[in-house]
Formats: C-alpha cells, sequence, structure tokens
C-alpha cells in the first residue's frame, strides 16, 4: 500500500491539524472530529452528544439557520455529522476552490454558536431526532434489540450502557440551559482535531485555518473517563417480543476497548466466522443446515471498551433456543479446533482489498485520520491496526476466542413474534 | 488572546461566506466503445485513481421478462448463478473470488441481471476466468436450488415486518396492477415461488445470455484497451454461442407495461397497529429517462424535495418537526418509473403531514423562484467538479448512459435547460408533469389512529389494503 501522506499541526489554542495533500481530484475534504460522545451524558442526559450534533447545523452567530446546508449545497458540496460513544465527526467534501467555505462555517459554529441558538431551534430538532429514534429504532424490525443488548452488555453505571440516540424521556427534558453547558464544556479547540484532505498547498491552507479558528479561546480541563474494559461474570438474557414474524438470536460478549493487544486477533475472528458466504457460522447455519435466514459477526471495539457480536434470524420453523445452542457449539468448535487450513490467508486478502477500497477517496482518508486521531491517539494508528490484523497468527485468533468467548459468559438477546406465534 | 492570534483573528471576516477561489478545472469522463466479433457491447472509461479493474456485466434477465405465475424468476436465477459452477461448489466459488480478494456479486433489475466484480489489475484475469465459469457454465444444482427456494420462504415470511418494504410492496402493486410481474414484490408470493423449477431458472437464463444482448462496462486506468484484453477469455466463450434469431432481431428488449392511470387523488391504507409512525410514498406515473423532459425535471426536482435545503426537506423536517427526512425524484428508469414523495412521519402528524406535501407539490407548479432556480444551478454545475473522483463514480456513469440511453454529456444537458428555459417554461413543464390533484398515496400505518383525519383530507375515506396492497374487503 501506497503510504498515506500527512503533515500534523498544533494551533496555540490546542487545536489539533492533520493536512493531507492529495491532487488527484479537485476537491477538498474537511472532518472535524470532537472528543465527545454519549459516553460523557449525564445521568438523565441521555442522547444529549448527538440531540447537540444535530442543533449545530442549525446556525451561529454569522450563519443562518438553514446556512450551513445552504452554503454547502450550492457550492457543490457534501455534508453531514456523526455521533458515537465517543466522539462526534462533522464534515464536508467540496470543490477544491471553496476551502475557505467550510472553514469559515465550522469556524464560526465552533466559536460562536450559543448566540444563535434558541428554543426554537431547540424544540424542532428534539422532534427531528425523536423521528430519527422512531424510525430506526422502533420501527425497523429487531431494531429494539440494540438498546437491550447495550443495557444487558455493560452494568448500568458503564457509559456504554446506553446508545447515543438516548431515551425520549430525557430527550424531551432537554432545556437551552443544558446546551449551552455542553457546548462551554466539550466544543473547544483543544478537545477537537480538524483533518483537511484534498488539493491544496499545505503552507497556505495551515495559514488560513490558523486565520479561521486562531482566535477562538482553548477551555483545558476535559476529564476523561478512563478506559472501561468490562468482563462478565454472569450470562444476561433478554426476550424482546416484537411486530417481527422469525425469532432473532444476538450473543455478544465484552471485549477489550481500541489499540488493545487483542483488537486484530478478535477482528479476524469475526471475519473467520462470518465475513463471506463460506465461513464458519454462514456455512453451517445458511448453506449445510439451513438454521438461519441470515447470520453477521463483528468485532467492534470503541475508545473505552469493546464487544464481539454475532446476530442470526432463524430460518422458518427453527426456534431461537436450537439456533442459539448451534451457534454457541460452532464458536467453541472454533476456538477448540482452530481455523481451517487456507482461511486465514483469504481473509487477510480480503480485508486487504476491502482496505485500498475504503480509502480509495479524499474524504474517507481524511476521515480515517481524523479518528485514529481522536480515538487512537495518533493518526496513522488505523494502519497499524490493519497490519497487525495482517501479521495475526492462527494461534493468537483461536486464544482471542477462548479468553473472550468462551471463558466468559455472553449477554443474549432473543428478538421474538409478539404474543409468540412462530418458529 | 496571544497577539498572533489577535492579528490573525483581524484578517477575517465572519459577516458572510467568503469568496471561493477560480474554479478547478474538471472534465467529464471519456467514454470509448466497441462491438466485439461475439456481438457483446463494451463500454468504457480510464479512471487512474486505484489499480483495479471494475466490471458490470449486464444481459436482459430482468424482472419484466418473467412469465405471469413466475414471479420472483429473474431474482431466483440470479440467485443460483451464485450457487457454484460445473467446477466449484458453493462454498468453492466463494472461496475462490476470496482468494484473489476479489468483491462479486449478481442482483437483477426490471430490465436486467447484473453482474459486479471489483479487484486489483493483477488478479483480474484470474477472476475473469471465474466469471466467465458463472455465467456460462452455472451448477443449476438440485440441492442448491431447494435450499435457495427455503431461505426465500423465510424471506416471505418476514416481509411484512419492514414497514418500508410494505410500502414499496404496496405502491408497486397499486402502480402497475396485477397484470405485470412489476406488480409484485421482486421475490414474487408463496405460489409463484413453488411453482418455479430449477429448468425455469435455467432456462430463463440460457434465455437472456445472447452475445449480441451482453454489455460490459469497465473502468480502469488502461480504459477500453485492457478491459477488452481481460474480456478476451469470456469473448472467445461467447462465440460459441449461437445467436437466438428471434431474440438477436429483438436485441433482448421486452414490451414494457404501462403504469395504471387513477384519476383523482385517493389513498390507501396498510393497517400496521401501534406504529409509532406513518411510512408514505405521494405520486404518479411520469416519464422514462429516455424521455427530453426526464433531465429537466430531475434539475427542477432539486429545489422541489432533492436536497436538504428542498420546500419539502424544510417544510416537514426543519420547520414542523414531524420527520427525520423526506425526498422526492422523478425516478425515470426505461421504462416511466413514477414521480414519487418518500417518508416516514410521527403518527400523530400522519394527516397533516400529507396536507403539506399536497399543498407544496400545488405551489411548485409555479417553478422554482430565481433564487431557489440560481441556488440548483450552482449546486449542479459546481458539484461537477467533485464527482468524478473515485473508480465506482466512472463505473456508475459508464453504466448510467448505457443503461438508459443518454448523451455522454447528460449532466452538461441538464445544465443548460436551468440556463437556458424561461419561466414560463418551467412553469409549462412542470403542468405537464407534475400532478398534484392525481396522486396516489400509499400509508403504512395505525389504522385507528390516523383513519379520521384522513378522511377529512378530501379524497374520501382510505381504501384498505394489505400488506401485498391488494384491497380489503369493506
Amino acid at each position: 500500500m501506497q503510504p498515506l501522506e500527512f503533515q500534523e499541526h498544533v494551533l496555540s489554542n490546542g487545536l489539533r491539524v492533520l493536512l493531507h495533500p492529495a491532487s488527484a481530484a479537485p476537491v477538498v475534504s474537511l472532518h472535524l472530529c470532537y472528543h465527545v460522545g454519549s459516553a460523557q451524558e449525564l445521568p438523565g442526559k441521555t442522547g444529549f452528544a448527538h440531540l447537540f450534533e444535530h442543533l449545530l447545523f442549525q446556525g451561529s452567530a454569522h450563519v443562518s439557520s438553514d446556512g450551513h446546508f445552504r452554503h454547502i449545497t450550492q457550492a457543490g458540496g457534501t455534508l453531514n455529522g456523526n455521533t458515537s460513544f465517543d466522539r462526534t465527526l462533522y464534515y464536508e467534501t467540496l470543490p477544491s476552490n471553496q476551502l475557505e467555505l467550510a472553514l469559515w462555517l465550522e469556524s464560526d459554529r465552533m466559536g460562536f454558536f450559543l448566540e444563535a441558538l434558541d428554543q426554537r431551534k431547540l424544540d424542532n430538532q428534539r422532534d427531528v431526532v425523536r423521528n430519527e429514534k422512531r424510525q430506526n429504532y422502533e420501527l425497523r424490525p429487531y431494531a429494539k434489540a440494540h438498546e437491550v443488548l447495550a443495557a444487558a452488555l455493560f452494568p448500568p453505571e458503564h457509559p456504554y450502557a446506553h446508545l447515543p440516540i438516548g431515551s425520549h424521556e430525557d430527550l424531551e427534558s432537554a432545556t437551552l440551559a443544558d446546551v449551552s453547558r455542553f457546548f462551554e464544556r466539550w466544543y473547544r479547540p483543544d478537545n477537537a482535531t480538524l483533518a483537511l484532505g484534498g488539493d491544496f498547498e499545505p503552507r497556505a491552507a495551515l495559514a488560513a485555518i490558523e486565520r479561521w479558528f486562531g482566535e477562538i479561546p482553548a477551555r483545558g480541563g476535559f476529564e476523561r473517563p478512563a478506559r472501561a474494559p468490562h468482563r462478565s461474570s454472569a450470562e444476561a438474557r433478554r426476550v424482546v417480543p416484537d411486530d417481527v414474524n422469525l425469532p432473532q438470536v444476538t450473543l455478544a460478549w465484552p471485549t477489550p476497548e481500541l489499540n488493545h493487544a487483542d483488537e486484530a486477533a478478535l477482528e479476524l475472528a469475526a471475519m473467520v466466522l462470518s465475513a463471506s458466504r463460506s465461513s464458519v457460522l454462514d456455512r453451517a447455519l445458511t448453506l449445510d443446515e439451513v438454521l438461519a435466514k441470515s447470520v453477521t459477526c463483528g468485532a467492534m471495539s470503541s475508545e473505552l471498551a469493546g464487544r464481539f457480536q454475532i446476530t442470526a434470524t432463524a430460518a422458518n420453523g427453527v426456534a431461537p433456543d436450537r439456533l442459539e445452542e448451534r451457534i454457541r457449539e460452532l464458536v467453541e468448535t472454533t476456538a477448540r479446533e482452530g481455523v481451517p487450513a487456507g482461511v486465514l490467508e483469504r481473509m487477510k486478502t480480503r480485508a486487504r482489498a476491502d482496505f485500498v477500497r475504503r480509502l480509495d477517496n479524499v474524504s474517507n482518508r481524511t476521515s480515517a485520520l481524523a479518528l485514529s486521531d481522536v480515538m487512537r491517539g495518533r493518526p496513522l494508528r488505523f494502519v497499524e491496526a490493519f497490519e497487525a490484523l495482517q501479521a495475526c497468527d492462527e494461534t493468537r485468533v483461536v486464544d482471542a476466542l477462548r479468553r473472550h468467548l468462551i471463558e466468559q459468559p455472553p449477554a443474549v438477546v432473543w428478538v421474538v413474534p409478539k404474543g409468540g406465534a412462530s418458529a | 488572546m496571544s497577539e498572533s492570534a489577535e492579528s490573525a483573528a483581524k484578517r477575517v471576516d465572519r459577516s458572510g461566506p467568503p469568496p471561493a477561489g477560480p474554479a478547478p478545472r474538471w472534465r467529464l469522463p471519456r467514454i470509448e466503445r466497441e462491438r466485439t466479433p461475439s456481438g457483446m457491447r463494451v463500454a468504457a472509461t480510464p479512471c487512474d485513481a486505484t489499480p483495479e479493474l471494475l466490471l458490470e456485466l449486464t444481459w436482459p434477465a430482468g424482472r419484466g421478462r418473467e412469465p405471469l405465475g413466475r414471479e420472483g424468476l429473474a431474482s431466483l436465477s440470479a440467485a443460483m448463478l451464485e450457487e457454484g459452477t460445473r467446477k466449484l461448489s458453493t462454498p468453492q466459488l466463494v472461496d475462490a473470488f476470496d482468494a484473489l480478494g476479489a468483491s462479486f456479486s449478481i442482483q437483477c433489475d426490471d430490465d436486467d441481471t447484473l453482474a459486479h466484480l471489483r479487484v486489483l489489475e493483477d488478479r483480474a484475469e484470474a477472476a475473469l476466468e471465474l466469471v466467465a465459469d458463472v455465467l456460462l457454465e452455472p451448477r443449476w444444482g438440485e440441492r442448491e436450488f431447494e435450499r435457495v427456494r427455503e431461505q426465500r420462504r423465510a424471506s416471505l415470511r418476514t416481509r411484512a415486518d419492514d414497514p418500508k418494504r410494505v410500502a414499496s410492496d404496496v405502491w408497486s402493486r397499486l402502480y402497475w396492477g396485477r397484470s405485470t410481474p412489476l406488480g409484485s414484490p421482486a421475490i414474487g408470493d408463496a405460489a409463484s415461488l413453488a411453482a418455479t423449477s430449477l429448468n425455469d431458472a435455467a432456462t430463463f437464463h440460457r434465455s437472456a445470455l445472447r452475445p449480441r444482448a451482453i454489455r460490459a462496462h469497465a473502468t480502469c486506468r488502461g480504459g477500453l484497451e485492457q478491459a477488452l484484453r481481460w474480456l478476451a477469455p469470456l469473448e472467445a466463450r461467447l462465440c460459441e454461442i449461437a445467436d437466438d434469431a428471434a431474440f438477436a432481431a429483438s436485441r433482448g428488449e421486452w414490451s414494457a407495461p404501462t403504469p395504471l392511470t387513477r384519476g383523482r387523488t385517493r389513498i390507501h391504507l396498510a393497517d400496521r397497529r401501534g406504529a409509532p409512525q406513518s411510512e408514505l410514498r405521494v405520486g404518479h406515473p411520469s416519464v422514462a429517462s429516455s424521455h427530453p423532459a426526464w433531465l429537466p425535471l430531475s434539475a427542477l426536482n432539486q429545489a422541489l424535495g432533492g436536497v436538504f435545503t428542498s420546500r419539502l426537506n424544510l417544510n416537514l423536517r426543519e420547520t414542523k418537526g414531524f420527520t427525520y427526512g423526506i425526498r422526492s425524484s422523478f425516478e425515470g428508469g426505461r421504462h416511466g418509473g413514477p414521480f414519487a414523495v418518500a417518508t416516514s412521519v410521527h403518527t400523530a402528524n400522519t394527516a397533516e403531514a400529507l396536507r403539506e406535501i399536497e399543498r407544496e407539490l400545488e405551489g411548485f407548479l409555479t417553478g422554482p423562484s430565481d433564487e431557489e432556480l440560481a441556488f440548483v444551478r450552482s449546486a449542479l454545475e459546481q458539484s461537477l467538479a467533485r464527482q468524478f473522483e473515485t473508480p465506482q463514480a466512472h463505473l456508475s456513469f459508464v453504466s448510467t448512459i448505457e443503461r438508459l440511453g443518454l448523451a455522454d454529456d447528460y449532466p452538461l444537458t441538464r445544465l443548460r435547460y436551468l440556463n437556458e428555459s424561461t419561466a414560463s417554461e418551467r412553469r409549462a413543464l412542470l403542468e405537464e408533469h407534475l400532478r398534484p390533484r392525481e396522486l396516489m398515496i400509499v400509508v403504512v400505518g395505525d389504522h385507528a389512529a390516523t383513519a379520521k383525519a384522513l378522511a377529512e383530507l378530501g379524497h374520501g375515506s382510505p381504501v384498505r389494503v394489505d400488506s401485498s396492497g391488494d384491497e380489503l374487503p369493506r
């Protein structure tokens, strides 16, 4: 793989700046990542980091309420934002002559947001977010399981025990004062990384960033939650009735955080179990036996902790206990007998191809640098993680499976048809 | 504030958007074409972004050619192509693509079955060998067929779980009716699935995979010349297939059905008890992509419901808070897709949301304001500079042009229309093609909570339908 060219700078107010010059296409892509997510929410204020992300698209002192979308779209660009447990990312990709526009908009909402905030905007975006929750977590089949699983997997005080979308009750209770406090506390240059990729001259771009962001004061004193890896000691089981016709079974195990020595082995283990139709779970459950309509598996590491998750929707006539039992047998067999010959090499080849494809555009490369800087502590640490996966051998994959999936009990969530009429 | 920061702050004017620099130079991808000796049509565009080949192969095994009673045959036939070849079982075939780091998949749409391959250049030759085997020597195994059918039975069983899918099924049934396979879900229904044999699937595939009806769309660093070299082994095997004379004469086209016309606006409601939101589809039949009005209409639609700051989204999301998002489009396609608005709204706002949608459509008949027109023109024109960065964007460009029969510079046609049309021409176009009083409205939501308010919209009581779109007895 070609090395990813970038420069690293820190402004006097603490804003970290990553420049990734790439002139192949006449575009610039700006990714501004604030180190705050739902893990920083206080009790009774769930959903706040994400609601706040919505409000940041509602204008600032010098930008009208629909200005962010209007200006970027009119200039031929695209934009969006997203919120996870640990960080909130805002980004836009534009023709290369529109760099200053992106800097104006992002610096205005970092430095001058509160002046333009009002009750109407809060009420409106609260309604929008509650509709987002209805659409993505209540109406979508099986999606109710996500919240239940988070609460079953982690103890109540754990920052990951609730999802970024939050609860209707907490969203309802959010006040303008809450929003102001949240902004004052987290939306500061010294709590963010700005990554800029694309067709620009680095020295001029850095000077422009300094011009637009340099005057915004630092805050300092950010309290970070400590790394909070969790080991479960007892099996948690939940049953969620839903408007569905076939049961779905999810098994999830808490795993270590990002950058942990087991991260690569767990990711490779997930691929071995279910990356393609011939993987262990897919082959047994959907090709050889037809116990499942579909199965997915993923190792997801976040800043404070991780999870390893397997989800399968039953085939017609298959009860959830039978499906769960078979999944457990397959995981145990893999941990005991190892990975079939050639499989690891194929999965590494597949991971290599995916990695190259994912980085085929400026926006994704710039995003990867920003996220790695904030979440992993270094811009190129995500490349190191990829290299660690390529270097991982069978012993480590099997060992990780044994320690994290066999030697600790999972959280188990069944989604079952309402009224129990199935299987 | 430090001294340097203070002086820096003096240099920026935050009062409005800063002036843009000179527009960057860009150009549309250049498409090269050739008809090979077998009759296959190849179109390719060079792209230097990555050392990869992206290839799309299409042949006219689309849903429109399914016989009635065999709905779902096209997608079943396409699925069976991924179930092994004469030489390789299903898992062996999957492993062979994985070993090359290649991604490969097959789908079908109304017109065609489409195979997509993405692979690094140095593995392209080996990947194309596999693709040729998939197309020309599929396994057609009985055991595999029974398994695929069993999985489809499970899919049919879960179909009504998802309100979005129900809305789409109801819409298709009302839009096309029962006399064409397009009025049924792409995987058919329980009866058609039971009636379809392995032999049906194999025959359907073989009859459509005729060299003169195959199209190859590719992008790679070496453009057409390189793509033809990689396609050569497939081409050699295609030359051995005799073209069916009748099929060659028809060029694989099928006679497209006409959407049902329904006159004045009616509401169709599929009940979903206790649903927190109602899924809405609102629209009417409209023009195919080859119609001269399609590009102008799709450009004007940007201001109505094509982007975040369009009238529909600003009203229903950013002012009213009824929804997480709403979009409209003139879908075009080869056979006259609809004009359609799609959204999901809070149950309590269902009727009010529909009233607002109708009001916005009615209000748009006079065309976009000068400000909206300038906005759309600028957005479309400037976005061209960033649209052709990736190999996938190049492939989509070739595929869109070849499959829809558009000109190589079609993005510029759209711009020319915005630059050159007069307000009265735009109004006339919208009056002809936007019909806010002849809407087909589909609601998938809680009947008890919405029916009364829906009946007060002036379109009569909602017609009750089941999750397939068939009318329920009163």
